[in-house]
């Protein structure tokens, strides 16, 4: 079949879909995807099913219009708007349908074996027929059930390949011929730490707490914080509604306080909406994106593949955060059994993290045992392990899970500071730079704001208080000192004799405590 | 460990009032900051040292309290060992000699404080897990718990001048700390994890062979694994651990008896008795 027919066919398909909700049904139970049409007309194709999808309406010009305004480079938004045209001029009737979608299907089938007889041409060559006519068998056999989806092929290689693969890739880094790939980092430099690898494809990481212990907020300010960076983030809040999710994003980043932004918007002072638009405007630059996703009905994991395989020409996620798996519909009748449903989730989610180039980041809430086990390990890292039974729904989190994070409030400070314990970390160090498989973090709970402690200078992240920090110190020791003299609380039993020692005449000498060491490392800093 | 949120805001609110003048709600983020630090640091200091110790400084360490009726010094410990005694917490704390300290002060007393902040050790005790034992037989008040307020004091100040928010810190007599061991309770967690520790009131009881050991074989676990994991724990002993003819591993176990002897842990005496080697 001729390139030019077969796009002809694809146009005509595109046109029923365009005009005809059946059709897009019917397009569903087919099974085709949009991975199996021409570059060219994936974009228009995706547009219809997420019209559909999200309000149940047909795709008109004015709407894919107004879609692709966010297409930044001319050249791409023209040819699209080309494509489109050349649909919507098309014409095709109902009853081609079922002949379309076959045609649609044969031409993908043809383009795959081409591709697979020309592997096998090659792999003859270099390692022989029979294993090269083993890999075609497999190829077709994958055609046949269509699930030749991912261009990734599948690896069966000898190490040693791998190897001079990986370390030509370390040599091009060091020489400066290739760029290395910068890590995705969650903002947080103690769980960065551990997670050596930052946010890889394909990985998940979890973050496990009781209830009420700023799990959302966590995956938020991480989501957050990565888009700052300049990653795509796709946000996905199964437990709360968009706007408030807003809301919560926008408390954290302007500094106001949420209830502000809830209940009593008209006490919002110019100062603090200042804030705001100075937010939105900094959201508005940022070339990353941060979608949201959030369904009419269920949310499954199919469905979230198909957002995103449909605005993967929009939007590329880095990192899906998902608040939370539990809260998705399964997407395979395990009749009733939710832990296996949330280990299909999660496998499901994982496979398509590695397919199409994200990472996962979710939640889910820890039994109070195990809550209470982490406490009481206190430094003792053997005793943090969590089981599968420790977290709630699902065996399978611990086994899939790449890192494992627990949160608890801090005793003395509950709503000003979290205890985050690193339970699992399948790259990294289990221990934070502090050596301790306890760190702590600062929480803003009126911002919604998580962050690593801040110490002197850093005291505000606000870059407009740069000026005022410079002196921070110094007013802290004054002001320490102030209420020291003061005696904010005391009564002496004791007083000062100015004469009374003069320990030179007791002739002794400290030979108990060595500490040498210490004297050393003093007399390198000497403040004084 | 208690929650110290209410005090450090009540503090909070005291402190704007007295050094800026103004309401909580009326301070700037950075005068918030600072204010918060300050009384974070006091509300740890009000909580977890027990009440009427909890201003006390090295300056405030002398070794007599003042008769109120007719303003004369009772002395409750000699000038010597309270000499030695002041030595031993300035090298704990800051790494220097009582005497050039008080030189210092002398120098400029407006800015000790500032200068002792700043000579601050104590991360590196917590880093080494410097143990601490303060001993002396006595019935009477020797200001045994005094000095380990006044350690604790530097150890809670880190969280402003290191920014170690955290540092977790707990306070328990020996009794208690017992009969948490005995029943598991939650506060043994605290107990067990926490970054720095005082036990107070150690003390010696007449006990059959049987109790003893009994008693020795609970709390041993708890004391090796503070000393494995480097964790700093501020002994306060009511008798001297140097009377010969006391088994002190007996009593509370071998790990007890490996934190005293360790070159890591500082012996502060407070008796005649307890100076042992500094008497010869």
């Amino acid at each position: 079949m001729s390139e030019k027919l077969s796009l002809q066919e694809e146009r005509e398909l595109i046109y029923l879909l365009l005009h005809h909700k059946d059709a897009i049904d019917k397009f569903f139970d087919s099974g085709l995807i949009i991975g199996q049409f021409s570059e060219e007309n994936k974009p228009i194709l995706a547009a219809i099913l997420e019209a559909y999808d999200s309000s149940g309406v047909l795709l008109t010009r004015k709407s894919f219009k107004e879609k692709i305004k966010l297409i930044t480079v001319p050249k791409y938004r023209i040819s699209q708007e080309l494509a489109f045209n050349s649909c919507y001029a098309t014409s095709a009737k109902m009853d081609d349908l079922p002949m379309l979608i076959q045609k649609v299907i044969d031409h993908h089938i043809d383009i795959s074996i081409t591709k697979a007889l020309e592997d096998f041409n090659k792999s003859s060559k270099q390692v022989g027929n029979v294993p090269a006519i083993k890999t075609l068998i497999n190829s077709c056999d994958d055609i046949i059930k269509g699930s030749a989806i991912s261009d990734e092929k599948s690896y069966y290689e000898d190490i040693r390949v791998l190897s001079d693969e990986q370390i030509k890739y370390i040599e091009d880094v060091r020489a400066g011929r290739i760029k290395e790939e910068p890590l995705i980092l969650s903002g947080i430099r103690e769980m960065d730490y551990t997670m050596v690898t930052g946010f890889e494809k394909g990985t998940l990481t979890l973050i496990c707490a009781d209830v009420g212990v700023f799990k959302s907020s966590m995956m938020l300010n991480i989501g957050l914080n990565v888009w700052n960076y300049g990653f795509d983030v796709l946000l996905v809040p199964l437990e709360m509604h968009r706007d408030q999710m807003w809301r919560r994003a926008c408390s954290r980043e302007a500094r106001v306080r949420a209830e502000l932004l809830t209940r009593d918007v008209k006490c919002l002072t110019d100062e603090q909406m200042e804030r705001i638009i100075v937010m939105n405007e900094a959201w508005k630059k940022n070339p990353a994106m941060f979608y949201i996703m959030q369904e009419p009905g269920n949310t499954t994991v199919v469905k979230i593949q198909r957002q995103i395989e449909r605005n993967i020409e929009i939007i590329k996620p880095k990192l899906v955060v998902i608040d939370y798996v539990a809260n998705l519909e399964a997407h395979k009748n395990r009749y009733g059994r939710n832990d296996l449903e949330i280990g299909d989730m999660l496998k499901t989610m994982r496979q398509m993290g590695k397919d199409l180039n994200f990472a996962v980041l979710s939640a889910a809430q820890l039994g109070r045992e195990a809550l209470k086990r982490i406490r009481k390990a206190g430094g003792d890292r053997d005793k943090t392990s969590i089981n599968s039974e420790d977290i709630r729904g699902s065996h399978e989190y611990s086994a899939d899970a790449d890192n494992i994070f627990a949160q608890l409030k801090s005793v003395s400070q509950p709503s000003e500071l979290l205890d985050i314990f690193c339970v699992k970390s399948r790259n990294g160090p289990t221990v934070f730079e502090n050596g301790k498989v306890r760190t702590t973090l600062e929480i803003h709970p009126q911002y919604g704001l998580i962050k690593s402690p801040t110490y002197g200078e850093e005291i505000d992240s606000n870059p407009d208080e740069n000026e005022i920090n410079k002196d921070i110190t110094a007013d802290l020791d004054a002001l320490m000192d102030k209420t020291e003299k003061d005696g904010v609380v005391i009564t002496k039993a004791f007083e000062e004799d100015d004469n009374m020692y003069n320990y030179d005449s007791y002739n002794y000498d400290d030979k108990d405590n060595d500490t040498s060491d210490i004297e050393d490392s003093i007399n390198d800093f000497d403040l004084d | 460990m208690k929650n110290i949120e209410s005090i450090k805001k009540n503090l909070i609110k005291e402190f704007a009032k007295r050094y800026i003048d103004k309401e909580v709600d009326k301070l700037t983020i950075i005068e918030l900051k600072k204010i918060s630090e300050i009384a974070e640091w006091w509300a740890y200091v009000y909580t977890v040292v027990p009440d009427d110790f909890s201003g006390y400084s090295i300056f405030d360490f002398n070794g007599y309290s003042i008769n109120k009726k007719n303003n004369s010094k009772i002395y409750a410990i000699s000038k010597k060992v309270a000499a030695i005694a002041k030595d031993k917490i300035c090298n704990y704390c800051w790494g220097m000699r009582w005497q050039d300290i008080q030189k210092k002060k002398e120098e400029n007393p407006d800015s000790i404080n500032v200068f002792l902040k700043n000579k601050s050790i104590m991360d590196k005790r917590r880093e080494y897990g410097n143990n601490v034992i303060i001993h002396g037989q006595s019935d009477a008040p020797i200001g045994r718990t005094m000095v380990a307020s006044i350690i604790m004091r530097e150890a809670i100040r880190l969280r402003v001048t290191k920014g170690a928010i955290g540092d977790t810190y707990d306070w328990v007599d020996y009794s208690k700390l017992f009969h948490s061991i005995e029943q598991d309770t939650t506060d043994l967690a605290y107990y067990k994890s926490c970054d720095w520790l005082v036990i107070d009131n150690i003390q010696k009881k007449a006990r059959s062979d049987k109790q003893t050991t009994l008693m020795s074989d609970m709390v041993d676990p708890f004391f090796w694994d503070r000393y494995n994991h480097q964790q700093p724990t501020i002994l306060v002993c009511k008798f001297d651990i140097r009377d010969k003819m006391f088994d002190l591993e007996k009593t509370f176990g071998v790990s007890f008896g490996r934190i005293i002897d360790s070159k890591k842990t500082f012996n502060i005496p407070l008796s005649e008795n307890a100076l042992g080697d500094y008497n010869e």
